[in-house]
């Protein structure tokens, strides 16, 4: 409805008068069916000059133009322009238009009516010219459906995003949902090709892993959220579905084409700058720390300029003659960014059937130089009915890409990430490299620019064939095959400017992946109206998954010549990795089946089952059977309602089903090994074996169970619609990956243990607030409550101290944060009765003031304090800092998420906006363990941190004294509040008057910016926090992510 | 109806052909079964465990950062953040008293695989078969031993953990050394003989010798009168006697092309370049190299040059052991000679205020990497030579036990291009003062290759105060307003490390209460 309302304002908005034709046109209207319409609309466009369709679907209508374009609209048909060029007969097959409640919205291995819906779906669909402006389909849900939380960072291309449906589902680490591409499982959003460094402390970026599938050929995503809807996935149901449909062909007539193409440009700025010392300041910093520790000061500052300050053998200073550069290197290095993106897509259809191609290119850049995506990529999805009866459909999909990710850097997090040391090398350039530069594992920040590589390479093909044979009416059986393949190159290489290829001399590795993901579904799907009454749409089938992933490692060192980078290892003289293979296969044999029943159109049930037999568990714990049910009951066709004449829609709908999780590595269950190397007396590699785990026989499916309630509502002829649902979830066995304590040999292994809960409130409200006088405002809005609670974890219970008070929890504590000198501990604790990945650190209580107050405070460790040091807070009193005064200092998970939309069109002129946000989760500010204390070492801090500092003279309760160096460890001192407020998205759109020409239909200009502002109190870069994407043991830990961008883009898009 | 049929076909065919997938993983790696039924495979694993000795993690270079920081002999060239382990001030998240920790068990954890799978099989080369778990039942011990040393009583844990025994509790430091003496006793008897052990293994008398070391320990500071372990000391260190040679020139034990797997040799760490042992970028500085790669991490204090200046002026194991000269880099590829201590008196330069220990320095300093196939001995027979002395002085007084010193003092006075009159040989001391001399002679003969931290330890508290920390803080050289020079505190609870916080947090039955005192 609320299209053929926009339609129409859109057709008045554009009266002109023309000069008198006369030429008569005639012809006939159908439906898709082939039925004729009568009372079909059929206006000259641009002037009020029409006529309607007669009984038989016949109309005349004498043109007052030359370059003529018939409009035809027809209630509950798609309006339909046809340029009339030098035709005399036009025969028009309009298309239905789907309503709020014949529309048909996928779900799994099927489609029901949304009448006929009984579980928690949310349907997103993006007008085309949006959808383009993002680069991956988990970014485009960003703040578009309730009960959907996204965390990217639109500041690093290609960077790794985060979805999460209702919450926390598993603690397992990947949290993301199942992605259903028309009909096929590409289950790969948190992979990525494996780690080939050798080095402890080298990460590798992670990096998006739902590629391939470009935004702009999506017609639109189903949100599966609840148990009764995704229970049909069984075992890879427990984090929701998402169920993406791409675009079709849609008939014209005389098979004739729509060619539409698109181009944009886009540019880049950084958002948020820190404030960092500059070179006078850190001068001033590194000469106090010099005299505080008893030697003379390095620098000598005058006149705002920085000299180098040494001394003679009698130690009579020398002041440098040229002063330093001063440099800030967020200016220097972060630059604004220019990308863009073109495309082209070709549909067309007959009754024979439909065709839809599109071809795009992107290159996109970072605000780092050498950060840079090259992507083209193609779709082909074809359908034919073969016969009346058989039906092939083929989508075929290929992405290419090439790329370079240096912004990222290396081991993006630690001591050695690009960012960080951004942010913490000396601003000063002009004095001679500082050995303890190596000695900090920091490199001047410009050798990354030159000196550092991250290639990455890949290529997609996703494909899917399905035949459909209609047996009888209403029965079908259905076989489909979907092939998903993903070949992903990376290669790194460290030359000698930075820390890592100085050490090895030119340090280069590789990883490659082949990933085979394949499908073979075999469907009988039943769906008939019997007696007008009886409607059952059912389908029952099997299914049979398999993943094959073959891992190609190696690295190399010491470059003699380096002239080659990464393409030629064979210089490398060093091999640290020999070549390596890991492969590894999975499989799941499914049976399925679901019936929805809808009774008289007014009372609705579901019943769905699925057994799932997995590869990657041992015999007796293979099978995971997931039944669900679910009801609803239009009130709305009760006459005790519609005589109300409230309501447009009124639905109430509850469900209850299971849903398992099975994602772990392969081969847990197995006592298998890996290989080490040692050396013989002849200096030869050996090669040796070593457990590479505690195999656990007894893993098994995680399971979660969950019911659903929920209210449809629709009032004023369905201009405003509401969804509220509400939800309680318990997920048992959760499967995790446990830390050990490291005496087990190794540091952690997969269990199941535990049973988490979450519970919540969606609500989602769209409405036509305004419609008149060719002015429409669209506003939605939805906003999605979770709180989650450890419930069971099956440990023995220790002590603990909270807030002063002793009691015995039942606990076990997240993964260590890093592997280097700061935090390397957990920041979360997972303690019955409290919510997931809390924050477990010291609480503090300012700054000692004097050497009494010092004394008279707890030791720090056994180590005693002196004035200017941190006061942590001694929860057990027992006069020592240490493991037993941790308390809770913050909690990860927001109350609430949300995001509202704002669609407004004047005329030719369109404007939509879209916001979302986070309230009420704090996160630890990783930049600020060193950022945020004078330490003393020669790296640069934060300005407040030094000037602010404790001094004897100058007493401070903020910062503590030049030199306390007690910060690698987690306390509430840098735990913030991450609320966030944010404009997504705001698009400006023009439609251009196309009475200059008859060979376009559409001309359409638009000009976007993206994340235009950010309110929130958190000071690092970006309050959504991408560190630790894919480890569910650590949360809310911001550990030096990348600087957060604005966007702004002007694109065009002209339909033939 | 025909395709109606067909589709019941493919159907049928498509449900019989995935049922009959089978559906138990067969993962492309090796498992225990294959390894485990051949010696050749058996040894493979074995080679696991001594990669784990050999690892970044151990002997490789966060034994030496944990041992030599915390030792009182030794200091950091690092700024700012070393200096709370020089003064003993260890936090239980310390990376090196995690690392240390983590790759002691990680050893463990793999002797007790080989261990446990030997021990069900017997194999066609039965001898070959016992030689390898000789060695695992040797590296296990010697991981305790350092364990136990270090830490106290640790979890003890002698079988493969399965998901029934994870997380076990601290033992008592008496259990663990049991086990300890058991296995090395078990190593002892498996163990091929020197003469037929392959090259850079160790052989039976090597179990002995670390068993010796034990003993020691275990007897402390009481007399033989107090204690039968010197006597079972003797025992064990009198069958090595003789067993090994000492090389002729000491210089040759720290040379690359001399020092592997020499006469000498009773344990050592294998490394070449792939594999290099990280242990050398510790002891070279970051520009003492023309790829200016290293690290230059540990340097001796002061005192350990004067003292061994004072005693012995002109023993050529001096040159061997400090470097005071060396040739620095200049990122431009410059170079110059650096002069340090004991020419270089101020105490407020980074480069020259300390020596450096010439023993693990890469001497080729054009090479571009730090990359060595110099190996790492952990016990050398000049050692067991002094450990017999010092055996010898506590059972029956000095007598007998200058002739063993006295070999070890011979071949230091031959290192040299003419032959030096110091050290002169021992004599005329009365036992007193041979158990006083002798415990300063383990430090000049054997300074940073690792047995400090525990010789200087194991006579108790009192003689780690008088001998290191006392002598540290009187050393006259030393500045302390400089924070270069570090004054050492009296405080006993450096006897331990603090037990690690990854072990207190993730170990359910090891919590702070069960730490170590003092932290």
């Amino acid at each position: 409805m609320k299209r053929i309302l926009i339609g129409i304002t859109f057709l008045l908005m554009t009266v002109l008068t023309f000069a008198q034709q006369g030429r008569t046109i005639t012809g006939k209207v159908t439906d898709s069916a082939g039925e004729l319409l009568p009372g079909v609309s059929i206006v000259e466009k641009g002037t009020t000059n029409g006529t309607i369709t007669d009984i038989d679907g016949n109309y005349t209508v004498t043109l007052s133009g030359d370059d003529a374009t018939l409009v035809y609209s027809f209630i509950g048909f798609k309006l339909y322009e046809v340029p009339v060029g030098d035709q005399r007969e036009i025969s028009v097959v309009l298309q239905e238009e789907v309503t709020d409640l014949d529309e048909v919205v996928v779900v799994g291995y099927g489609e029901v009516r949304k009448s006929d819906l009984t579980g928690a779906v949310a349907s997103v669909q993006e007008k085309e010219e949006v959808a383009r402006q993002y680069s991956s389909v988990d970014m485009l849900l960003q703040g578009r459906a309730s009960g959907l939380q996204v965390v990217g960072n639109s500041g690093s291309p290609g960077g790794a995003v985060s979805v999460r449906i209702r919450g926390t589902n598993s603690l397992r680490g990947n949290n993301e949902p199942l992605y259903v591409v028309d009909g096929v499982i590409i289950s790969t959003a948190g992979t990525d090709v494996s780690d080939p460094s050798t080095d402890a402390n080298e990460i590798q970026a992670p990096q998006n892993g739902l590629t391939g599938l470009n935004p702009r050929d999506i017609e639109k995503m189903e949100v599966l959220k609840d148990a009764s809807a995704t229970a049909i996935y069984g075992s890879r149901g427990a984090n929701g579905v998402v169920m993406i449909t791409t675009k079709s062909g849609s008939k014209r007539e005389k098979g004739k084409a729509t060619i539409n193409a698109y181009g944009t440009a886009e540019w880049n700025v950084m958002s948020k700058k820190m404030d960092l010392l500059d070179g006078v300041g850190y001068a001033n910093y590194q000469n106090e720390r010099s005299v505080l520790e008893g030697f003379k000061p390095g620098y000598h500052v005058d006149g705002g300029q920085v000299y180098a300050l040494t001394y003679d053998a009698d130690e009579n200073p020398i002041i440098g003659e040229t002063p330093y550069q001063q440099v800030n290197w967020q200016d220097e290095i972060y630059e604004m960014s220019m990308s863009h993106n073109e495309g082209v897509s070709i549909n067309g259809g007959s009754e024979k059937g439909n065709y839809y191609f599109s071809a795009g290119f992107s290159d996109q850049k970072g605000i780092v130089e050498t950060t840079r995506i090259k992507r083209a990529d193609l779709r082909l999805n074809l359908t034919r009915n073969l016969t009346s009866k058989l039906k092939m459909d083929t989508r075929f999909s290929m992405m290419y890409q090439d790329g370079t990710f240096a912004q990222a850097g290396s081991k993006s997090g630690g001591n050695r990430s690009f960012t960080k040391q951004i942010l913490s090398y000396r601003p000063l350039i002009g004095q001679d490299e500082n050995e303890e530069d190596l000695d900090l594992e920091i490199s001047n920040p410009y050798a990354w620019m030159t000196d550092f590589d991250d290639k990455t390479k890949e290529l997609r093909l996703n494909t899917a064939v399905s035949f459909t044979y209609e047996i009888v009416k209403g029965l079908k059986y259905k076989i489909n095959g979907g092939l998903d393949f993903r070949k992903k190159d990376r290669s790194k290489f460290y030359d000698v400017g930075v820390f890592v290829g100085r050490k090895e001399n030119g340090l280069a590795n590789y990883t490659y992946l082949d990933r085979y993901s394949y499908v073979v579904d075999n469907l009988l799907m039943y769906n008939k109206k019997l007696n007008g009454i009886h409607q059952i749409n059912a389908v029952a089938g099997v299914t049979y998954d398999g993943v094959s992933t073959t891992n190609r490692l190696y690295e190399v060192a010491n470059f003699p010549d380096k002239s080659l980078r990464a393409d030629y290892p064979q210089a490398g003289q060093t091999v640290y990795r020999p070549f390596s293979l890991l492969s590894a296969e999975e499989g799941i044999f499914s049976l399925l089946g679901r019936v929805n029943y809808s009774f008289r159109d007014k009372y609705v049930v579901t019943a769905s089952y699925r057994a799932d037999q997995s590869t990657k568990f041992r015999e007796g714990n293979q099978w995971g059977y997931y039944p669900a049910m679910a009801m609803a009951w239009r009130i709305m066709e009760e006459p005790f309602i519609k005589n109300l004449n409230v309501f447009h829609n009124l639905k109430f709908r509850v469900g209850w089903g299971l849903t398992g999780n099975q994602a772990i590595s392969p081969y847990q269950t197995l006592g298998t090994y890996s290989t080490a190397y040692y050396v013989d007396a002849q200096n030869s590699t050996l090669i040796g074996n070593v457990p590479a785990r505690i195999p656990n026989p007894d893993l098994t499916w995680e399971t979660s169970e969950q019911y659903n309630a929920g209210l449809d509502m629709g009032f004023f002829d369905g201009r405003l619609s509401a969804t509220l649902d509400v939800y309680y979830k318990t997920t048992e066995d959760l499967l995790q990956e446990i830390e050990l304590g490291p005496s087990n040999g190794v540091s952690s292994m997969f269990v199941n243990r535990g049973t988490i809960k979450n519970q919540g409130v969606e609500l989602a409200i769209d409405g036509v607030v305004y419609d008149k006088n060719n002015f429409t405002i669209d506003l939605g809005g939805h906003i999605s409550f979770n709180s989650n609670e450890v419930s069971d974890l099956g440990l023995d219970p220790t002590t603990v101290w909270v807030d002063g008070k002793e009691s015995q929890e039942v606990l076990y504590y997240g993964g260590n944060v890093s592997t280097g000198t700061y935090f390397k501990q957990p920041a979360n604790i997972f303690m019955e009765g409290q919510a997931i990945g809390m924050f477990w650190g010291w609480k503090t209580n300012g700054i000692y003031q004097d050497a009494d107050a010092a004394t008279a405070g707890p030791n720090f460790n056994g180590n005693a304090n002196q004035a200017g040091d941190v006061i942590f807070v001694d929860q057990n009193g027992d006069g020592n800092i240490d493991d037993l005064d941790k308390t809770f200092i913050g909690n990860p998970n927001p109350d609430f998420t949300y995001g509202f939309s704002a669609n407004f069109r004047y005329k030719r002129l369109s404007l939509r906006m879209l916001f979302d946000g986070v309230y009420g989760n704090d996160i630890v500010n990783g930049y600020n363990m060193e950022l945020g204390y004078a330490e003393g070492l020669g790296k640069n801090i934060m300005k407040e941190a030094y000037e602010q500092a404790w001094r004897p003279d100058a007493p401070s309760n903020t910062y503590p004294r030049v030199g306390y160096s007690y910060n690698e460890y987690l306390s509430d001192r840098i735990v913030e509040d991450g609320s966030y407020f944010r404009l997504n998205n705001l698009t400006i759109g023009y439609d251009i008057p196309m009475d200059w020409t008859s060979s376009l239909s559409n001309i359409h200009i638009y000009a976007s910016g993206k994340n235009l502002f950010t309110i929130t109190d958190y000071s690092g870069y970006n309050p959504q926090i991408t560190s630790f994407l894919n480890d569910g043991t650590i949360m809310g830990v911001d550990w030096t992510g990348t600087p957060d961008v604005q966007t702004y883009l002007i694109g065009m898009n002209i339909t033939f | 109806m025909k395709i109606k049929n067909n589709i019941i076909y493919i159907l049928a065919f498509v449900l019989v052909g995935v049922v009959g997938c089978e559906m138990q993983e067969e993962p492309k790696f090796p498992t225990a079964d294959n390894l485990f039924s051949t010696t050749e495979g058996a040894n493979t694993v074995l080679n696991g465990c001594y990669s784990g000795v050999a690892d970044f993690n151990y002997y490789g270079a966060d034994f030496m950062h944990l041992t030599y920081f915390s030792s009182g002999l030794f200091t950091s060239n690092r700024d700012a953040s070393l200096t709370d382990i020089l003064i003993f001030q260890q936090t239980p998240s310390l990376n090196f008293v995690e690392n240390v920790w983590q790759g002691g068990y990680r050893v463990i954890s793999r002797t007790n695989d080989v261990i446990d799978n030997l021990t069900l099989v017997t194999l066609p080369d039965e001898d070959e078969q016992n030689n390898i778990l000789g060695q695992a039942y040797f590296l296990r011990a010697l991981t305790y031993f350092n364990l136990v040393r270090l830490y106290g009583g640790v979890p003890l844990l002698t079988k493969t953990v399965t998901v029934e025994t994870l997380n076990q509790p601290r033992s008592t430091v008496e259990v663990v050394y049991t086990q300890i003496i058991k296995d090395l006793e078990a190593a002892a008897d498996l163990l091929k003989d020197e003469t037929t052990q392959l090259a850079g293994r160790p052989a039976s008398p090597a179990a002995s010798m670390l068993l010796a070391k034990v003993y020691m320990t275990l007897a402390g500071n009481q007399r033989a009168g107090q204690t039968d372990y010197w006597q079972k000391a003797y025992d064990e260190a009198i069958k090595v006697y003789g067993k090994y040679a000492l090389v002729g020139d000491y210089r040759n034990l720290w040379i690359e092309s001399t020092s592997n797997n020499s006469v000498e040799s009773v344990f050592e760490v294998q490394s070449n370049e792939e594999n290099s042992l990280r242990l050398y970028q510790l002891f070279t500085p970051s520009n003492g190299n023309a790829g200016r790669s290293v690290w230059g991490r540990i340097k001796p204090n002061v005192e350990c040059y004067d003292l061994h200046a004072a005693k012995y002026p002109t023993d050529p194991r001096l040159a061997a052991t400090f470097l005071t000269e060396w040739t620095k880099y200049a990122a431009n590829g410059n170079t110059s000679i650096i002069k340090t201590y004991p020419t270089f008196k101020n105490r407020n330069n980074k480069d020259k205020s300390y020596p450096w220990l010439n023993k693990y320095y890469i001497k080729d300093h054009t090479r571009q990497n730090y990359n060595t196939n110099m190996n790492y001995v952990a016990l050398r027979y000049a050692d067991l030579l002094l450990m017999l002395a010092e055996i010898e002085n506590e059972l029956n007084g000095p007598d007998n036990a200058y002739a063993y010193v006295n070999e070890v003092m011979a071949r230091a006075r031959q290192s040299a291009d003419v032959a030096s009159d110091e050290p002169a040989d021992w004599s005329g001391l009365t036992q007193e003062e041979f158990r006083a001399a002798i415990m300063f002679e383990y430090r000049y003969e054997l300074l940073g290759e690792g047995h400090e931290w525990f010789n200087d330890r194991r006579r108790g508290y009192e003689h780690f105060k008088a001998n290191v920390v006392d002598i540290h803080n009187n050393t006259p050289a030393y500045d302390f307003s400089k924070s270069r020079d570090v004054e050492l505190p009296d405080n006993s609870r450096n006897m331990l490390m603090p037990i690690p916080q990854s072990e207190l947090t993730a170990n359910p039955n090891i919590n702070a209460d069960d730490q170590n005192p003092g932290y």
